[in-house]
């Protein structure tokens, strides 16, 4: 079996991209992969598009034949739906296809056009029915943000975390993404500014969530071998996790916990050959401010419980002594849902390499991503490592 | 929802029907037609109680564009004495009143309309038992 390797990687600035649509976005983050890495496109054999709702948010669907098609990508290519987790499930698909060796150069291209669609109600909706059970759930007025809301607040009588330590990772992911060229928003957030936003679902407010984003990124899968051909600027992929939840947030046992996170961070991890100790940074899941504190228990970087006191200690900022999200995560740095998953990895990628500007980190060698679809209907986890 | 689909999911909708494994006794709500346990497809039809207990909630205060008419309203998760929990919106509740652990009971109310002159939807929701 092959060994694989992130050989490249590129985004587009995540934003409202009003005069931009999901070709150009596509063609302009192909384009930046092509200048940064000396490969030519005859030799990219795979195309996998991660991509959660392109049907719902600009009616075209098979992304996969018409990226490459538009590209002049002679590749097999393909579009891989997991909700939010699209793009994580885009990139364990084509890690696959170059470790068994099907492939032998395959770009994972994380691609959302949203903002065309104008009207947050209408927005929602389509979150809604695509992360959760459409029939059962959206349908008879859950929506996401109320399913977060009782998570929290069980977090919070389960464990005495305060209103405030969830904000804290809102704070933090904004003064992370002061630093990041890419983001959407580069500037800081106050605690009382969150609390004081208007309500989404109690206790959560309209800062506790994302803001509407278009983007693309891209990261090149290939073979230890053939990178070295072209590069000496690749990370090794070293374990993949991939575990569901029950889709319905109602048959779940408790809400405090998603074990859909922990059991793909077990797999990634084992495959790794690592500990949650051996983590230098990591990007999370953080559609929803605590989803961010759950998935840092799930993944063992905290205790139970602890996770809350972390970050409002700064524990968690890019300068601290566990730095989670540098981005800025998909609250700050944006969230353009199936390329948010591969942003992940962008940013991991940088950041190994030393690559990362002012949000560099010192002496990174281990790196996690995780991606949620919901509230844990499909978890994933990958560890990126420099050796 | 599609008209047919409407129409499909009538009973478990409108009265909170049940399939009921007739070879492990397991009972499925929202209903299946094979159970995935035994592989087996003789389930019988039955109606729940429509009694529970509210085990969570939240207000949505930015309701998706079908439930936009309905301004802030509660959903929670109700267990029913079946043992089932279900998600539902709960109703002609104060909030002063709403908390963990009341006892609820099944309303039959209007889910949405699509457009002005659509086809109206209804369905159950929660209210405090009376």
């Amino acid at each position: 079996m092959n060994n694989v390797v992130v050989a490249s990687a590129a985004m587009t600035p995540f934003t409202d991209h009003y005069d931009r649509d999901i070709r150009d976005l596509a063609s302009e983050v192909i384009r930046d992969i092509f200048r940064k890495t000396d490969i030519e496109r005859s030799s990219i054999d795979g195309l996998v598009v991660g991509s959660m709702a392109s049907m719902s948010f600009t009616n075209q669907g098979n992304l996969g034949a018409l990226i490459a098609g538009e590209n002049n990508l002679n590749a097999a290519s393909f579009t891989v739906e997991a909700g939010e987790a699209s793009g994580q499930a885009a990139l364990r698909a084509a890690y696959s296809l170059v470790k068994s060796g099907m492939h032998e150069a395959v770009l994972v291209l994380g691609l959302e056009k949203v903002t065309d669609i104008v009207k947050l109600p209408e927005l929602l909706s389509v979150v809604n029915h695509v992360n959760m059970d459409s029939r059962w759930e959206a349908d008879i007025g859950l929506t996401l943000a109320s399913s977060w809301a009782m998570i929290a607040k069980s977090h919070m009588s389960k464990f005495g975390t305060t209103r405030e330590q969830i904000a804290s990772v809102a704070v933090k992911n904004h003064y992370n993404a002061t630093f990041n060229p890419y983001a959407q928003f580069k500037s800081k957030l106050r605690i009382e500014t969150i609390l004081r936003a208007p309500a989404l679902a109690s206790p959560l407010t309209l800062f506790d969530t994302c803001a509407a984003a278009d983007g693309a990124a891209a990261v090149l899968l290939t073979t230890e071998e053939r990178a070295k051909s072209f590069t000496d600027q690749y990370i090794h992929v070293k374990g993949t996790g991939l575990a569901h939840g029950k889709l319905r947030i109602a048959e779940r046992e408790n809400l405090y916990s998603i074990p859909a996170i922990r059991q793909a961070a077990k797999q990634a991890y084992d495959m790794a050959g690592i500990s949650p100790a051996d983590i230098d940074v990591a990007e999370v899941h953080d559609s929803y401010t605590i989803a961010e504190l759950i998935a840092l228990e799930e993944m063992g970087i905290f205790k139970p419980g602890e996770s809350g006191p972390a970050t409002e200690d700064g524990r968690t900022k890019k300068d601290g002594d566990q730095p989670i999200n540098t981005s800025g995560g998909m609250k700050a740095r944006g969230y353009p849902f199936g390329a948010a998953g591969i942003a992940q990895v962008v940013e991991i990628y940088e950041q190994l390499l030393g690559l990362a500007g002012e949000r560099q980190i010192s002496d990174a060698k281990i790196g996690v991503t995780q991606a949620l679809a919901g509230t844990g209907g499909t978890s994933l986890v990958h560890v990126f490592g420099t050796a | 929802m599609s008209i047919a689909d409407y129409w499909r999911l009538e009973a478990p909708r409108f009265r909170l029907e049940a399939t009921k494994c007739a070879k492990c006794e397991k009972t499925y709500f929202p209903p299946k037609r094979v159970c995935p346990i035994c592989n087996n497809d003789e389930l019988i039809r039955m109606d729940l109680s429509g009694k529970g207990r509210l085990v969570a909630f939240t207000k949505v205060e930015k309701p998706a564009a079908e439930f936009e008419y309905m301004g802030p309203y509660y959903v929670g998760i109700v267990e029913l004495e079946e043992g089932i929990k279900i998600s539902a919106s709960i109703v002609d509740v104060a909030e002063e009143q709403i908390q963990e652990g009341m006892p609820l009971e099944l309303a039959f109310r209007k889910y949405y309309a699509i457009g002005d002159e659509g086809i109206v939807y209804y369905g159950y929701k929660f209210r405090p038992l009376l």
